[in-house]
This record gives structure tokens, C-alpha cells and sequence, in this order.
């Protein structure tokens, strides 16, 4: 039988080997889909999925994700040492959202952009570095396991 | 000067004959917050420390010790 110590550990492996996968996945739907949208336009499906995945991501980074494990399994997996981690990728993610909001605002006099393709990329940046230095965080102190 | 924060959680572990995930389920923590402490990568918070101190049954300042160029930091 797993116990919680088990099944938080399993879970835990799982998230560092994820969560830099899913960073280059915002990074890349940054670039690659969502560039070739119609920005600007008022497509509710555009905004629903658009909203949908930048706050289920942004709730995964707050949270650390397992939200169907018991209450115990996500208390050990979410541990003194990943929340340090967390912390590290968030001051990342705010630092980088901070230097592509300079930029955005820098250029865009020259290059005009619209409000939703400037957040897009605002968010993008920020979120999706997060989640990498998060994850790559985890991964350096999952690789001194024994 | 650099100041580094030593263990001796592998020498008392060792000597009561626990893995790290026994020493771990004995505190209520995850192998990983063992296994990072241990290994010095990762300075706990004051109430891990205790949990430490508590479940190896030592002082915590047995257990932890600063140290400046690899000599105890006298208290000033």
C-alpha cells in the first residue's frame, strides 16, 4: 500500500521533471500559437482559453498542483524546501515580467502593439520563467537524493 | 567572512540506524527536506531544526553549528 510519504515523494518527482516542460510550453505558445491570433479580436473562446491556461498555470505555480492528493501527501510534497524553491522561481517570474513590461512599454511607440498582445507577452515571460527556474530548483535538490 | 551552517544529523541518524526515510517519517517531513538539510543543501527554518532535535533526541545546537572558515563560530 502507498503510504502518504510515498505517494508525496512519487508526486513530488513528477512535478520537478514537469514543471520546466510546462515553462517552455508558455514560452512557446507565446510565441508560436497564440502569436498567430487575432489579436484584439472578441472572440469569446479566444479570451476563455486564453484566461483558462494563464490561471491554471499561475495556480500552479502558487500552489505546487497534487490537488487531488490527501490533505497529508500535498502538506509533504509541498515541503520546506519546495516552497523555498517556489519562492525562487516567483522572484524570477516577477523580475522577468518587470524587465518584458519595460521593454513592451520602450518600444511600443515605435512598434505599436495591441493591450492584449502586450500582456500576452508580459505574462508569458513571466510565468513561463517561473515555472522553469521553479522547477529546475527542484530538480537540483531532487538530483542529491540518495 | 562566509559563514556556513554544519550537521551532524548523518552521525546521529547513523548511529540509531535509520535511512533517511525512517528519520523522516519519525519528524513528519519529507526524505527530501532530510536528505537536503543533511546534505547541507538546504538551512532549515528553526521549526524543522527542533523537529530534527526532537526525533534524534539532541540539542539543536548539537546537532547544528556555524562555522567560519571551517572553524566553530565563537558566540559573541
Amino acid at each position: 500500500m502507498v503510504d502518504d510519504f510515498e505517494r508525496a515523494e512519487q508526486f513530488a518527482r513528477v512535478r520537478a521533471l514537469m514543471a520546466p516542460f510546462l515553462g517552455l510550453l508558455v514560452l512557446t505558445m507565446q510565441q508560436g500559437t497564440f502569436y498567430a491570433w487575432d489579436w484584439g479580436s472578441d472572440s469569446l473562446v479566444q479570451i476563455f482559453v486564453w484566461l483558462s491556461f494563464a490561471l491554471v498555470m499561475l495556480a500552479l505555480l502558487l500552489t505546487g498542483g497534487g490537488w487531488f492528493l490527501p490533505r497529508r501527501a500535498r502538506e509533504l510534497a509541498n515541503d520546506e524546501v519546495t516552497r523555498a524553491n517556489r519562492q525562487r522561481g516567483i522572484t524570477v517570474g516577477f523580475v522577468t515580467a518587470m524587465i518584458t513590461g519595460f521593454l513592451v512599454w520602450a518600444i511600443s511607440p515605435f512598434e505599436p502593439l495591441h493591450a492584449q498582445r502586450a500582456a500576452n507577452i508580459i505574462v508569458s515571460m513571466g510565468l513561463g520563467c517561473a515555472l522553469v527556474a521553479y522547477g529546475m530548483a527542484e530538480v537540483a535538490t531532487h538530483a542529491g537524493d540518495a | 567572512m562566509p559563514e556556513t551552517l554544519e550537521n551532524r544529523i548523518r552521525h546521529f541518524r547513523e548511529a540509531r540506524g535509520w535511512t533517511q526515510a525512517h528519520l523522516a517519517e519519525e519528524m513528519g517531513v519529507s526524505r527530501k527536506t532530510v536528505n537536503t538539510v543533511e546534505n547541507g543543501v538546504f538551512s532549515p527554518s528553526l521549526i524543522v531544526a527542533l523537529k530534527f532535535a526532537a526525533a534524534l533526541d539532541q540539542p539543536v545546537e548539537r546537532l547544528f553549528s556555524l562555522t567560519v572558515d571551517g572553524r566553530e563560530k565563537p558566540w559573541d
